[in-house]
């Protein structure tokens, strides 16, 4: 399966019998080369951003059939061959499906994770309250980790 | 599937017998970087597509020579003409496309039967009434072109 | 399918027994859609009698295997084991020459996506090639 970019639709009349009904989107596949990385662009802040339009515009272009309602701009996972026709018709008689990529899921944006928090009120125990919960005062054996840092 | 411009026909006299009279095209696909200037041509729709200049000083890809050396001898099922926007389907769909469309050696129209159904129900019903009852014979082809592109939009992603 | 031009044949004694009595054929591709890796050439089987230098249509995947199951005389359409399964499920084939091709019309004007980028091959230009098209050979020649 290949993740891709949204890009554009599609609209055809004429049509062979299979792809009656369906809706057909573009969808840009992200780039694999091997001196850049497979994925998005990681940043600073360790969040990851879709890649640059410039490495898009030589990149493949796959017309999709969409089940989806996906819209432009919207990252999705494409799945070819007899993946794609589970997609449309789930089950082992798909096999005379027209049908060769399709959009087999949405990728969500990931989501903002909001303020840092403070790494010395974190740390502080509250004021009279355990900081185990068998009761006692001792630290715990293994460090904690702390989510988002 | 893909989304290319027919640029030429393929002739050939000695081919596999299931592909005698089928007409070959061949195929280049659209990248984004095409589509952006297809913005003034009748009949496509494009709006806020990446500038030509970026996208030309992109890196390429390493396989097969890159994307100035693509495109793909297929079978035209559509009556497409040189210079129309089609959309090609690869492997067994693109067998599925063919025998729909009752191009081959059979003329029929309907949805793809499978060889085995076929001679289950040849043998259950003691053998086909006319040679025209075998059914559509496979077309052992790789690529076909599955739709005629009446409009194409694109729309510039928002990163 | 590709366009290509035939360039070499391939003798090999020890083989696949699949492959026995196949003649292999060199082909290098004028134009080719997106391989996964580095390609200059393929090995497509030949029954169609194509001599080096002549340019050929090559088909892969499943219509070559079929197609060379039901040269060796083999049932290829036979039900046993189920729909895609039958009977040439172990030839080691997935490319074949499907045509040998007369003539290419290439439109020189189409050719040409409207912009930036000619039409390039990735081998030495052919003859039928369009006149415009760039004389410069691909990386991977």
């Amino acid at each position: 399966m290949k993740r891709g970019l949204v890009v554009g639709e599609i609209w055809a009349t004429r049509k062979a019998r299979g792809l009656d009904g369906r809706q057909l989107k573009l969808v840009v596949e992200y780039p694999q080369y091997p001196e850049q990385p497979a994925q998005a662009d990681s940043r600073a802040d360790g969040r990851t951003s879709p890649p640059a339009l410039a490495t898009l515009g030589l990149a493949p272009l796959v017309v999709a059939v969409d089940t989806l309602d996906v819209r432009c701009g919207q990252e999705v996972l494409l799945a070819y061959g007899s993946g794609a026709r589970n997609v449309l018709v789930p089950g082992p008689d798909n096999r005379y499906e027209l049908c060769d990529a399709a959009v087999a899921m949405l990728i969500d944006p990931e989501p903002d994770p909001g303020p840092e928090p403070d790494p010395v009120q974190a740390a502080a125990p509250a004021e009279g309250a355990p900081r185990s919960a068998a009761g006692d005062d001792r630290a715990p054996a293994t460090p904690v980790a702390k989510r988002g840092s | 599937m893909f989304v290319g411009r027919v640029i030429g026909t393929v002739w050939s006299t000695v081919k596999w017998p299931q592909v005698q009279g089928l007409k070959l095209l061949l195929v280049r696909p659209y990248h984004l970087a095409d589509l952006a200037d297809l913005a003034d041509r009748p009949g496509a729709a494009g709006r806020d597509s990446p500038p030509a200049a970026e996208a030309a000083a992109a890196p390429r890809p390493q396989g097969g020579g890159g994307p100035d050396c693509e495109a793909v001898v297929c079978v035209d099922l559509l009556d497409a003409g040189v210079g129309d926007d089609v959309v090609v389907a690869f492997g067994h769909a693109a067998r599925v496309a063919a025998q729909s469309a009752g191009t081959g050696t059979g003329t029929y129209s309907g949805p793809y039967q499978s060889p085995a159904k076929r001679s289950l129900r040849d043998a259950s019903e003691g053998g086909p009434a006319t040679s025209a009852d075998r059914g559509p014979a496979i077309v052992p082809i790789d690529a076909a072109i599955v739709a005629i592109v009446d409009r194409i939009a694109v729309a510039r992603p928002s990163t | 399918m590709i366009l290509g031009r035939v360039v070499g044949e391939i003798w090999a004694t020890r083989k696949h027994p699949g492959l026995a009595g196949a003649k292999l054929l060199v082909v290098q591709p004028h134009l080719w859609y997106g391989p996964p890796f580095e390609v200059a050439h393929l090995v497509a089987i030949d029954t169609l009698g194509a001599g080096e230098g002549e340019d050929v249509i090559v088909c892969l995947g499943e219509p070559a295997r079929k197609w060379l199951a039901h040269c060796q005389g083999a049932a290829a359409e036979a039900p046993a084991a189920g729909p895609g399964y039958a009977g040439a499920a172990w030839l080691p084939v997935e490319a074949a020459v499907m045509a040998i091709v007369d003539r290419v019309d290439v439109g020189a004007a189409p050719a040409e996506l409207p912009g930036q980028r000619p039409l390039r091959f990735i081998g030495p230009v052919p003859g039928w090639a369009a006149v415009n098209a760039p004389t410069s050979p691909g990386p991977g020649k």
